[in-house]
């Protein structure tokens, strides 16, 4: 299994798709409550995004968490940096945007959960 | 699993005569698959959610008023399989039953089924805990 990495690092274990599209506009909405909406922000995205989508794999529950909570911290931060798909595409100085995870996390020969990252070249 | 001739079957506490084969299947209820860019082959795959189906096969020779366990139920099956040398296993399974049938049944000419009814009971097996396998076996010294 081809590993995916972001800036360097193989921030993604698991199986991991990705598509090269299109995007206009984006909005980021770093919060999760609706109170805190007014803070949101809006990003100016243009050209073309990437967004990621797999099942990331660890072998405990308490393991799956850091991990996500890693990979949420890159996304509230806006990182840039590269993406590698793992076979061989890249795409350099793109900003990981937004983590959406798809419930539920399954817990079976290993803890897996099921997730989209959108990212985007910013102006 | 599949086991012929169990012994000392033991349903809701009672004991259950005439059972003929008792099978234990796993199916997955949550099947996990994953495939990866770069080609059509499944990279992952993991069963989060299994089924436990237990079906317990009687021969039925006289006159029952009422089951030995009711669709709903929540039950023990235990019974003893017995190996090839003096030691058995128990197996004890935490269930509820899913569905009781009955067949007419034909005589065999080995007059090991003669003829009467035959019961099907199906059962899922539960645990009390998502962790713990609702089937536990546990050694004994004989039957």
């Amino acid at each position: 299994m081809s590993v995916a990495r972001f800036g360097g690092v193989a921030q993604f274990p698991g199986p991991a798709r990705f598509v090269d599209g299109w995007m206009g506009r984006g909005f980021n909405f770093p919060y999760s409550t609706i109170d805190q909406l007014p803070s949101f922000q809006a990003l100016d995205v243009l050209g073309r995004g990437v967004v990621q989508s797999g099942r990331l794999v660890l072998s405990s529950p308490i393991l799956l968490e850091a991990r996500l909570g890693v990979i949420r911290g890159l996304a509230e931060s806006l990182t840039t940096a590269e993406l590698e798909s793992g076979d061989g595409r890249s795409w350099d100085g793109i900003t990981m945007l937004r983590l959406r995870l798809e419930p539920p996390v399954d817990l079976g020969r290993v803890c897996s959960v099921a997730y989209t990252i959108d990212y985007a070249y910013l102006t | 699993m599949v086991v012929l001739d169990p012994q000392q079957v033991e349903l809701s506490g009672a004991a259950l005569s005439g059972v003929r084969s008792i099978t234990i299947g796993r199916t997955p209820e949550r099947l996990l698959e994953e495939w990866q860019d770069g080609g059509p082959f499944c990279i992952f795959a993991d069963v989060a959610r299994l089924r436990v189906t237990v079906k317990v096969v009687r021969w039925v020779g006289a006159s029952e008023l009422g089951a030995a366990v009711e669709p709903g139920e929540v039950s023990t099956l235990r019974f003893s399989v017995t190996g090839d040398g003096t030691a058995s296993q128990r197996v004890q399974v935490q269930c509820v039953c899913s569905s009781v049938t009955h067949e007419a049944g034909i005589a065999e000419s080995s007059g090991r089924m003669p003829s009467g009814v035959v019961q099907k009971i199906e059962l899922r097996g539960v645990s009390f805990q998502p962790d713990d396998d609702p089937v536990v076996f546990s050694n004994t010294t004989g039957v």
